[in-house]
Formats: structure tokens, C-alpha cells, sequence
């Protein structure tokens, strides 16, 4: 208790959590409406590296209604290649025109051997792919001209000839660079159950010192294909974004705001299967209320915007 | 090739073009320096605002009606035309703009839909709206049209300029089949004072296209949008698209309220129902992330 009294001080002395949603077009209505309840928006960088003038304006014209931060989904930052730079000329670009307050990728590989994959994947943990991930983020950090944000992934199987675990892969990364981490809790909340570990554990595993900001989503649970045997096949939780959070995940934020004293960005990431804006507005609430619990209920109200 | 020495269609093609060529230009002109150096405006998301800098006053008071309909504070009764009035006194207190008061306030006695236009509380209401949007120079005052004269005027010259020279040419050369030409000019003039007295300015018409372009997505998704007024995304939609883009299933009362309206319909499809009630079902325009998940 004295430890949470002692976070919720240095919070309070810090800085404000804020709470925010993805931008995207489909919740565009909703998050205009409820603008005075969403911190900041999230946009995902890619969709608009080759955007014409007039779609650059407009999301300037968003960027001045609330803070912004950037989200990359292709640059394959913690790939064992050399990232191209005409990727990380892109993000510069657009950092340059939006002036974000952050911007963001993934410990993940996108392509190898000249083929994309068209998805997130783990790559092997190992010492190798350590130094590689370092190399791309500086360059990255270099070109963009401010160090990103790296987000863990979820994943289905345990990367192949890993020689690490997720929390010592992810910690050497983030020592290794200069970059923050972005917790993404129901990726951690999806490894963990998926491969036996307590989320908790995880989590308290990871370098919560660098976490800047966080991810929050749901998934759903799938049967692992490939079982010839006959035998019941084994449940894997799919990190998909278009169902609601769940309370373990929340609670996970709890325990992180318990545990830090930086301030946190939290995002509410939905990308189909649109509910009524409520109920997103009341996830962005939870979201809320897990952040002053973890921060100690003698915090002040504003301490959460 | 002096133009000056082509005659008959052949000059009226090429006045066609250069009174082409200066009403575009006029309007390049206005647009750029009116959108010059102008940072992107905050606090835009009132939808009655962005309805009257898309279309005045009574789209503003369209907008209203239609939302607090769709809210249930107003009732409509009866066939085309159909009678509106405020449900209760109680909905008063579910209100908080100006121009949302003034509606309820009009149809406390029964009226049809139209006669907000004519309320002189309902006008006064919008007043504000009027005042925000020249203040933010997005719709054009005396001071805006002042700015644009002298373009108007060299534009409006030029063309003049160019008209009485062939004019003074053929008269000399004894052909007096001028009829045509002098419509031609007369009607770029028209055309010039148009552009000239065009309400909304370059700053405004920008905005505007900002907001169409961030509601692309949804306006894609509207047949997924329900009455109910549960959140005001059918406000916004309609505000930035018009009435028309609202879908006619959800809001049939629009039909009768104001039937000229022709509807645009959306790409989303049948199989684009939204959510039930629960926070966590429904179906989707978007794509979600494929079945391999999103992992990040």
C-alpha cells in the first residue's frame, strides 16, 4: 500500500493518463460527438503514406480537434533484414506533416526473402535478431527524427529456434535502443495464456519503466488447426479487434498503473464489427477507472483525463 | 497566332476557353488566398455549425429537426406534409443548444415542418452560427467580398476587353454577327459575379472537404446507422452529406418531411447490419484484421 502511495505521489507530481481510440473512418461520427471524452486519437500511418494533399489536410483538420500519435503496421522493425528506408522515409514524411505527439511500430517481421507476409509475425528470439531490431529501430529513430514506440505482438506459436522468452527478447530490445515500449495488454494477455504463463508474471517481467503507452483490444478463442489425432483440439486466443475488452485485460492496466509512475497513453483499438459508440465510450471509461484504481484512489480525479 | 484574326466559330471557341480559363482562375485565386496560411480550425464538431457552413441557415434547421426527432423529443404525426410538435416540457431539459430550444420552443403548438424556416426564434438562433463561421472566415462577409472585387473586376474586364476589340474589329471590317459573342461575355459575367458572391470561402469549402473526406468511411456505412438518436452520428452525417445520406429504412419520417430530397443510398450492402444492443456482436463494414488476428 505504501508502494502504490508512493507510485500514486510521483503520478501526480508527473503527469496525466490519458485515454483514446484508434481513428477510424467507420467510429468517425462518434469520436467527433464524444470528442471531450477521447485524450487522443490514434492513426494508422500506413493508410496514409500516399495520401494526397487534400487527405493530409484533413487529418491536420483531425489532429486539431485532439492530440494524435502515429501507428506503423509494415516497417518489420525487429525483422533479421535491413529495414528498407524508403519505409522509415515515409513515416518521416508524415510526422512531418502531422507534428504527432508519438509515433509507433511492432516488434514483428513483415516479409522475408523479398515476400510479405501480410501480417505481424514473431520473429526468432535470439541474440542475432536482437542486434538486428536495435540497428533497424536507431536507423528508424534516425531518419524519422524521434525514436518510436515498439509494440509487443501476439502470437499463435512460439517463434521457431528461439533461444529467448518473450520478456527477455522484448527487454533486450528496449535496452538495447532508445525506443519506449508500447504494451499492447491483450497481446500479452493472448501469449501468456496461449503458452501457459500467467499474464501478471509477464507482465511484470517486461520493462514497465520504458512503457509510454498502451494498447487495449479483444480477441476471441479459435481451435488450433492441424490435428490429425482426433484429438480435442487445443483453444488459442486470437488477438482480432472486433470484440470488447475483457476484465482480465483491464485489470492488467490496473496492475501496470500500480506499478509505474509515467504517465500512460492508452488506446482503444476496434477495427470491425462496429459496436454503438457507447460502448466503446464505456471501455474508454473502464479504461479509466482501471488507471485510478491503479493509481491509488487518494490520486486526484484529474489525474486521468 | 493573333486571335483577333479567327472568325466566326473558331473565335467562339477560343472565347469559350479563355472565359473558361478566367473563371477558373478566379476561382484558384479566391481559393488560395483565402486558404493561405490558415491553420486547421478547432473545435468543428457541432453538427448544426458544419450543416449551416455547408448550406445555410435552414440546413442547420433541417439538421436540428431531424435529430431531435430522431432524439424523440419531437413527435411528426399525420401524412405528408406531416405535423411536428414537441413531445413534453420534459424535453426541454434534454436539450442544451440554442437552436434545439427555439425548435422545441416553435412546436409547442403544432406546425408543419417548414415553418421553422420563417420562426423568428429559430433565426435568431442560428444567428450565432452565422457570426462563428464569419468570424473563422468560412463564410464570406462584406470585408471577404471587398477582398475579391479587384480579381472580379480584372477578370470581368478582361473578357470585355477582349469582346469589344473582335467587336470594334468586325464592325470595321463591315460584319455585324456579333449576337453571339456579347451572349457569350454577358454570361461569363454572370458567371464572374457568381463566383464573386459565393457564400462560402476558400477556408470554409476546405473545411468542408476535410470533413468529407474523415466521414467517407462512415457515409460508406450509413444504412448500418439506427434511429434512436443514441449517439448523434445520424446529426453528423447529415450535416456534412445532407439529409440524403441518412438511410431512408431507419428514418422513413424524412420522406414526408421534406420529400424532394433524392437519396445517394451506400456501398455497404445488405450483409452490413450493425451490432444488436450488446457491445460485443455485430456484423461489420470493416475487415478486422483476417483470421490470422491482428497481433499487434
Amino acid at each position: 500500500m505504501a508502494a502504490g502511495a508512493a507510485v500514486a505521489d510521483r503520478h501526480s507530481a508527473g503527469g496525466i493518463d490519458r485515454v483514446g481510440i484508434g481513428w477510424r473512418g467507420e467510429l468517425a461520427a462518434g469520436i467527433f460527438t464524444h470528442i471531450e471524452h477521447i485524450d487522443l486519437l490514434e492513426i494508422i500511418a500506413d493508410d496514409h503514406f500516399r495520401a494526397p494533399p487534400r487527405e493530409l489536410r484533413a487529418l491536420a483538420t483531425l489532429a486539431a480537434q485532439t492530440p494524435i500519435t502515429l501507428h506503423g503496421v509494415s516497417m518489420g522493425l525487429a525483422g533479421s533484414d535491413i529495414t528498407e528506408t524508403r519505409r522509415m522515409d515515409n513515416m518521416a514524411r508524415l510526422t512531418d506533416t502531422l507534428q504527432p505527439e508519438s509515433w509507433s511500430e511492432h516488434l514483428a517481421f513483415v516479409r522475408g526473402g523479398g515476400i510479405e507476409i501480410g501480417h505481424l509475425a514473431a520473429p526468432p528470439r535470439t541474440p542475432h535478431n536482437i542486434d538486428a531490431a536495435i540497428a533497424n529501430i536507431e536507423r528508424a529513430t534516425r531518419i524519422v527524427g524521434r525514436a518510436p514506440l515498439m509494440e509487443n505482438i501476439a502470437t499463435l506459436i512460439d517463434p521457431p529456434a528461439s533461444t529467448l522468452d518473450e520478456a527477455e527478447w522484448v527487454s533486450a530490445i528496449i535496452a538495447g535502443s532508445r525506443a519506449g515500449l508500447l504494451l499492447d495488454l491483450q497481446n500479452l494477455y493472448a501469449n501468456a495464456l496461449n503458452f501457459g504463463t500467467e499474464p501478471a508474471e509477464l507482465m511484470l517481467r517486461l520493462p514497465l519503466y520504458r512503457v509510454q503507452a498502451v494498447h487495449l483490444s479483444g480477441g476471441k478463442w479459435i481451435a488450433e488447426p492441424g490435428n490429425a489425432l482426433g484429438e480435442k483440439p487445443r483453444m488459442r486466443l486470437l488477438d482480432d479487434h472486433v470484440h470488447d475488452v475483457p476484465a482480465e485485460v483491464f485489470e492488467l492496466l490496473e496492475l501496470l498503473a500500480s506499478q509505474v509512475p509515467q504517465s500512460l497513453d492508452v488506446i482503444l483499438e476496434r477495427d470491425g464489427a462496429y459496436p454503438q459508440f457507447t460502448c466503446l465510450l464505456a471501455q474508454l471509461e473502464a479504461a479509466r477507472s482501471a488507471l485510478r484504481r491503479g493509481r491509488g484512489m487518494a490520486l486526484p480525479m484529474r489525474a486521468v483525463a | 497566332m493573333n486571335p483577333f484574326q479567327l472568325t466566326g466559330f473558331a473565335f467562339l471557341g477560343f472565347y469559350l476557353l479563355l472565359g473558361i480559363a478566367v473563371l477558373w482562375s478566379l476561382h484558384v485565386w479566391i481559393r488560395n488566398s483565402e486558404t493561405a496560411g490558415a491553420p486547421p480550425q478547432q473545435n468543428f464538431t457541432d453538427p448544426y455549425l458544419i450543416a449551416h457552413l455547408r448550406a445555410g441557415e435552414s440546413e442547420a434547421l433541417r439538421v436540428a429537426t431531424v435529430a431531435l426527432l430522431d432524439r424523440g423529443l419531437l413527435k411528426a404525426e399525420g401524412v405528408a406534409p406531416k405535423t411536428l410538435s414537441t413531445k413534453n416540457m420534459g424535453a426541454f431539459a434534454m436539450v442544451k443548444r440554442p437552436i434545439e430550444k427555439a425548435i422545441l420552443n416553435r412546436y409547442m403548438t403544432q406546425g408543419e415542418a417548414h415553418d421553422i424556416f420563417t420562426d423568428s426564434g429559430a433565426k435568431s438562433a442560428c444567428e450565432s452560427y452565422e457570426k462563428v463561421l464569419k468570424d473563422q472566415r468560412m463564410i464570406a462577409d462584406s470585408g471577404v467580398y471587398a477582398k475579391r472585387l479587384l480579381p472580379v473586376a480584372i477578370a470581368v474586364g478582361a473578357l470585355v476587353a477582349v469582346t469589344w476589340t473582335k467587336v470594334s474589329i468586325a464592325f470595321s471590317q463591315g460584319r455585324h454577327n456579333v449576337g453571339f459573342l456579347v451572349f457569350l461575355t454577358l454570361v461569363f459575367a454572370v458567371l464572374t459575379l457568381v463566383v464573386w458572391r459565393k457564400r462560402t470561402t476558400g477556408r470554409g469549402d476546405a473545411m468542408l472537404g476535410d470533413l468529407r473526406s474523415l466521414f467517407a468511411r462512415l457515409k460508406d456505412r450509413a444504412k448500418a446507422l439506427r434511429a434512436g438518436g443514441q449517439t448523434n452520428e445520424a446529426a453528423l452525417l447529415a450535416a456534412v452529406f445532407g439529409l440524403s445520406a441518412l438511410p431512408a429504412a431507419s428514418f422513413p419520417f424524412m420522406d414526408k418531411l421534406y420529400p424532394a430530397k433524392a437519396r445517394d443510398g451506400s456501398s455497404c450492402g445488405s450483409s452490413c447490419s450493425s451490432s444488436s444492443s450488446s457491445c460485443s456482436s455485430g456484423s461489420s463494414c470493416g475487415g478486422g484484421c483476417g483470421g490470422g488476428g491482428c497481433g499487434g
